[in-house]
């Protein structure tokens, strides 16, 4: 049935006037962006093409930067700390996680007091942490005054090269645990109690439940938890930088730090544009990996 | 249709908007303003006429009063100082307005902000800056040449002769005076007399004086508890968080002594991988683990000092006012005696000398300028007041007869130790070498690297960072 010129312009008037204010809607979220995304992003593809040290103009050098990267073995070694410092935190973070939202799931006494404590260190500013946390690992701290006497050790926790990164992984996974145990309680959460009760009904033990039921349906949460964790731990610096300064002779120096110090100690904007490029390209990688497994992995309760 | 219409016509948009943005995005960044032409390297400094009056701060053509901004690393006795002395100078000046910012006192801190500000735009118009981070903003240009008619002098040369021999070098380019000094500083040895005293020993007579004495004299008056060293005689600051820089400074004096240098002369390449400096490296390798009279993971040693469990440290005059500020007891106990020297020393020098000038800002408006230049005169007039509220030494050659100095015995320990002794060298990489240096100890420290190979990779790293100049 045809529509009258009246209808017609009427309709339009709805679509254009749908899309003026879906556009103003957006438009603040898009000039956010724009300016504090995409604006330095592409900024600093740029200055990765160019010798820049924050004093002058930054001149055209094209893949400079990039070839230097290659033989800067500081760079490497930084690169080497960050897969380090990354793997060894998303593994037990992953673990303890998820372990306590198995414990916090359940019901008794007191839950809501220990969650509570174990979400605690998640508030607390990364630099307070990082503060509170050299304090504990001082040679005569704490930390070797109590556990350090019992077992008749005295680790240099962050002046011992073998040790620091380790310490430093430590003090990631109690402070990020608590947050990545909601996250998988809410996964918990989120899974039928039929499936639960049908295994029961066919026999199963809780490890058979957990490994047979929990797990295969906790795998969209699981994946998010690990990339999610890696994703951050490639983003790590404040505690490098409050704790060690990436020493000592940089065993604790990690690609964001080296970044910093490039850019702002030693005034080569050019260069740590170049090696913040490598690092987003690394987190691209991650993330489309996440989404790529996510996407093949979705669950459905139905 | 509608909806892909509706689709389009968004993505355009929304497009549009995002290129409108990124091209705008991509006009060229703000750049710290340049400096006026610097005289040429091979011109004589530019003066000003002798009959020329010294610039005058005005105010600015509106009728509002200039305003000038300075900034300063933290330290508190000096602080204090700095605040009476702006205050006088405003009430002398009332067409000048002083904004004082104190920035952190960690050098590498400071000088990150600082040299951020600049990329920015917003440094600050005249400023305090240690030697060995200036020499990007001298290369560039970015700062103003001292004006010695401000101080009454028609040349720079006049100007210079009011102070003592060398220690204005620090602030030099191509001859050109960038700064006065707020502080010249080497690092001597502080000693604790009661710590002596209580191990049975006399510091006067005990005291190290050379190298090769420190590991006896650890020997007496380290204490052990729980496997723990407790009471050290002496320790080296060894490059760790609290203190990244002054090791260096100490180490390469030690390497002077026995002939070594930092760079060629002419400075295309490194020296660090040369047996005084492997020398001094092994040494202090041979402290922390031959000896085990020293380790680099308890509390730096400069802090320990003061706590009252290290009897001796390496640092600079200001040291004294500090310790008086965290600890007034151990303050009483001070003795500072000469850096010690090698047996086989072939150069009778201290620890590397480092400064801090007070510079202006080329960029800011010639007014500013000219108020900053007269500030800076104002807090260059009063070394006295310096020295004895804050223990800084502004190298004025008619130091010595002021009162404030003649009270204080540890003086003239630090003045003999300057004598012969030099900068580290006002490099534009300088700042980049000191960091070098810092890592090739850690690696000598906490994992026992050979100290050959360790200053062969710094060696290496810093030829690299001279290739790139």
């Amino acid at each position: 049935m045809a529509t009258s010129p009246t209808e017609h312009r009427s309709r339009w008037n709805f679509y254009t006037r749908r899309q003026i204010w879906g556009f103003i809607f957006v438009l603040p979220v898009m000039i956010f962006f724009t300016i504090f995304a995409f604006y330095p992003m592409l900024s600093a593809f740029y200055y990765s093409l160019t010798d820049y040290n924050l004093l002058k103009p930054p001149v055209f050098n094209g893949l400079a930067s990039y070839e230097r990267l290659l033989t800067d073995s500081r760079f490497l070694i930084a690169l080497k700390n960050t897969f380090v410092y990354a793997i060894g935190s998303a593994i037990p973070i992953f673990v303890i996680s998820l372990g306590l939202a198995l414990v916090f799931s359940r019901e008794f006494r007191g839950r809501n007091l220990l969650r509570t404590l174990y979400f605690a260190p998640v508030i607390l500013a990364g630099v307070v942490v990082a503060m509170v946390w050299r304090v504990i690992y001082h040679p005569y701290g704490p930390l070797n005054s109590t556990i350090g006497q019992l077992l008749n050790i005295a680790p240099n926790w962050l002046t011992d090269r073998a040790v620091a990164p380790w310490s430093i992984i430590g003090i990631n996974v109690w402070q990020s645990v608590g947050f990545y145990m909601i996250i998988f309680i809410a996964g918990l959460q989120a899974i039928p109690q039929d499936f639960y009760d049908a295994a029961k009904v066919d026999g199963a033990s809780s490890w058979q439940s957990f490994w047979h039921v929990t797990l295969p349906l906790l795998k969209p949460t699981s994946l998010f938890v690990m990339v999610i964790t890696l994703i951050n731990c490639f983003q790590a610096f404040t505690y490098q930088y409050v704790m060690t300064k990436g020493g000592p002779s940089d065993a604790t120096n990690v690609i964001g730090l080296y970044v910093y110090q490039n850019a702002f100690q030693y005034l080569r904007m050019g260069y740590a544009a170049a090696i913040s490029v490598v690092l987003f390209i690394i987190i691209i990688i991650l993330t489309l990996v996440q989404l790529r497994v996510t996407r093949s992995e979705e669950v459905s309760y139905v | 249709m509608s909806t892909s219409r509706s689709f389009r016509s968004f993505m355009m948009v929304s497009l549009l908007i995002i290129a409108s943005l990124l091209l705008a995005a991509c006009a060229p960044v703000a750049q710290p303003t340049q400096a006026p032409a610097q005289p040429a390297a091979t011109e004589a400094p530019a003066q000003p006429a002798a009959t020329e009056a010294p610039a005058q701060p005005t105010a600015a053509p509106s009728g509002e009063k200039t305003k000038i901004v300075f900034w300063s690393h933290d330290f508190p006795p000096r602080e204090k100082l700095d605040r009476k002395f702006m205050d006088q100078f405003m009430a002398d000046n009332p067409n000048v307005e002083i904004e004082y910012v104190l920035g952190p006192g960690d050098d590498v801190q400071y000088i990150t902000k600082l040299m951020t500000a600049f990329a920015g735009g917003e440094a600050p118009d005249c400023f305090n800056l240690i030697t060995f981070s200036t020499g990007p903003l001298l290369e560039q240009g970015l700062v103003a040449p001292v004006d010695p008619k401000v101080y009454g002098f028609n040349t720079q040369d006049e100007l210079e002769k009011t102070y003592v021999i060398g220690t204005l070098e620090g602030f030099k380019k191509d001859n050109v005076l960038y700064a006065m000094p707020s502080e010249v500083s080497i690092y001597s040895l502080f000693q604790n007399k009661q710590m002596y005293a209580d191990a049975g020993l006399d510091v006067e007579k005990d005291y190290p004086k050379t190298w090769e004495d420190l590991v006896p004299l650890a020997q007496k008056m380290n204490k052990e508890e729980n496997g723990q060293l407790v009471k050290r005689a002496f320790d080296f600051t060894y490059g760790m968080p609290e203190d990244a820089t002054s090791p260096v400074l100490s180490v390469a004096g030690m390497a002077y002594q026995l002939g070594g240098k930092l760079l060629s002369d002419d400075g295309k390449e490194s020296l660090v991988n040369t047996e005084p400096w492997v020398k001094s490296f092994q040494f202090i390798q041979d402290w922390v683990y031959k000896e085990k009279a020293g380790n680099p993971a308890l509390t730096v040693a400069f802090v320990d000092f003061y706590q009252g469990n290290t009897a001796g440290t390496l640092s600079g005059s200001w040291y004294s006012s500090y310790v008086k500020e965290q600890n007034p007891a151990v303050a009483e106990q001070i003795v500072v005696k000469p850096f010690p020297q090698w047996k086989d020393a072939t150069n009778k020098n201290g620890a590397l000398m480092y400064a801090y000038g007070l510079f202006t800002n080329a960029g800011s408006s010639p007014e500013k300028q000219a108020a900053c230049q007269l500030l800076i005169k104002e807090l260059s007039s009063h070394p006295e007041d310096y020295l004895r509220d804050a223990g800084l030494l502004q190298s004025r050659a008619d130091l010595p007869e002021t009162e404030a100095f003649k009270q204080d015995p540890t003086l003239p320990v630090f003045l003999a130790d300057m004598e012969g002794t030099p900068y580290f060298p006002a490099h534009p990489k300088a700042f980049e070498m000191l960091d070098v240096l810092t890592r090739a100890l850690q690696r000598v420290v906490t994992e026992q690297q050979d100290p050959q190979a360790s200053l062969d990779a710094a060696k290496a790293e810093i030829d690299a960072l001279l290739q790139q100049q």
